[in-house]
């Protein structure tokens, strides 16, 4: 059956640069997805609340401020809590390539870098979901 | 997109008794599958239908921008104090061109995350064009299922004349702004007919009193002809602060229970369900239709004649459905 990925797009903590989070939103949605946009200063669990309510196939988490070593392993700890680890975490932001295996480790499917295309992050969400 | 995950997201989860309990989850998921035509969904809402809580539908509808979230944001926000479980759907456009949409409306409502009295579901137009999506109705049923004892429906953005939540909701609130236009604006037929509480949000910029004057006018003209059973109220808000939310409670309040004392509230859910009986009568003779003409492409056969203009549409039409009645009748086993 053909249906549009539905993926959450979300912010955590304090960090308040949302100007790369809109760009990846916005190029989900002209590729067709339907992307629910929650804004800035999400807690973990309300980010797993909301995908869980939206009934998405997959969060996208953005992180310019460094926390992303606790917050990103974080959401994926509370899925699984919640039995949903069926949700596919992906994130992206200013991310320094030493702690990429560590995120990959806790479970979080792809990390983007600065430099990433739009594309890339599209068709990896294609072929993933 | 194959739906091999579809299985693997229920987890083995029974939806129909997982949805009885009040799991969130199961709501969500039977959400999705209305959206996307899962027939398994019909199953379940048939399982379902007689397990409805009786909750107050509030459609909220106003142009792009005139703090249509907000206001359901602020309203949810009092209403829990009162102890009641609040389903929430926004609808925001999908795009004619990719099909994608962006689902903003949970922005506004940041702070009803997390409580565990909240359901909030986003969801596109999916190509509908009143103002609502073709699912809501049955995503109103299943958060009924869920024991909401207020859902409300956010509109898209509207003009003139999208009216579609009128139809599913007990109670019409339109949002508007001052500065929309002068008197002429509030004579057009169209979304000021189905309102039945009328806001003018942002009541701090300037033009708020001549908007009210205008609104009021156009309601003592209506009031004439109407049985004034339940007028229509207005009241100025300022969302983003809450200036004025109790009043508006109280003006919703005040607007069921005089709908309910007249026995009108009564008449409109019994016109909703019709409506939804002869929708679903409609699919299903067009899909009986659609099957008939799959396996006997009686439409083709007859479309070169109408193209040449040796046959018309209008005899053709009655000629057709004589065929597939017949064909119902002797060949097949509904």
């Amino acid at each position: 059956m053909d249906r549009p990925i539905r993926v959450v797009i979300a912010k955590l903590g304090l960090d308040g640069h949302d100007r790369g989070a809109k760009i990846i939103a916005r190029a989900l949605r002209d590729a067709g997805m339907e992307v629910i946009y929650t804004g800035l200063r999400q807690t973990p669990e309300n980010v797993v609340e909301i995908a869980i309510q939206e009934d998405a196939d997959c969060i996208g988490l953005s992180s310019l401020s460094g926390a992303h070593s606790h917050l990103f392993p974080k959401v994926i700890q509370i899925l699984k809590e919640r039995q949903a680890e069926d949700i596919m975490v992906f994130g992206g932001g200013v991310i320094p390539a030493a702690d990429i295996p560590m995120l990959t480790e806790a479970g979080i499917a792809a990390v983007f870098t600065p430099g990433t295309t739009t594309e890339d992050v599209i068709d990896f969400l294609k072929k993933t979901v | 997109m194959d739906r091999a995950t579809e299985t693997k997201k229920n987890n083995g989860m029974d939806l129909a008794t997982e949805l009885k309990k009040g799991n969130k989850r199961a709501a969500a998921r039977l959400i999705s599958m209305i959206e996307n035509q899962d027939r398994k969904a019909e199953e379940i809402l048939k399982d379902c239908w007689s397990h409805r809580t009786k909750s107050r539908i509030i459609g909220i509808t106003g142009p792009p921008g005139s703090g249509k979230s907000t206001l359901v944001d602020q309203l949810a926000k009092h209403l829990l104090k009162e102890k009641k479980k609040i389903g929430i759907i926004a609808v925001d456009p999908t795009s004619p061109i990719t099909g994608g949409a962006f689902l903003g409306d949970r922005v506004r409502m940041a702070e009803l995350n997390g409580e565990p009295d909240i359901f909030i579901r986003s969801m596109g137009t999916r190509g509908a064009l009143g103002g609502i999506s073709k699912s809501v109705s049955g995503a109103v049923r299943v958060l009924e299922v869920l024991g909401m004892d207020d859902i409300f429906i956010e509109t898209v953005g509207i003009g003139q004349s999208e009216v579609d939540v009128a139809g599913i909701a007990d109670i019409v609130v339109l949002v508007t702004v001052p500065g929309m236009g002068d008197d002429i604006q509030t004579e057009k037929a169209g979304i000021l007919e189905v309102a039945d509480v009328i806001v003018v949000n942002k009541a701090d910029h300037d033009g708020v009193r001549q908007a009210v004057q205008h609104l009021k006018a156009l309601i003592v003209q209506n009031a004439e002809k109407m049985s004034v059973e339940a007028p229509i109220g207005i009241v100025s808000t300022v969302a983003s602060s809450g200036f004025g939310i109790p009043e508006l409670i109280t003006a919703m309040e005040a607007h069921y229970l005089q709908k309910a004392d007249s026995g009108a509230a009564d008449q409109i859910r019994r016109d909703r369900i019709k409506q939804e009986l002869l929708a679903q009568i409609q699919l299903r003779f067009w899909k009986e239709f659609e099957e008939y003409d799959r396996r006997n492409s009686a439409v083709d056969q007859r479309l070169g004649a109408i193209v040449s203009a040796d046959a018309n549409p209008y005899s053709e039409a009655v000629e057709l459905l004589k065929e597939f009645m017949e064909w119902r009748r002797t060949e097949n086993n509904y």
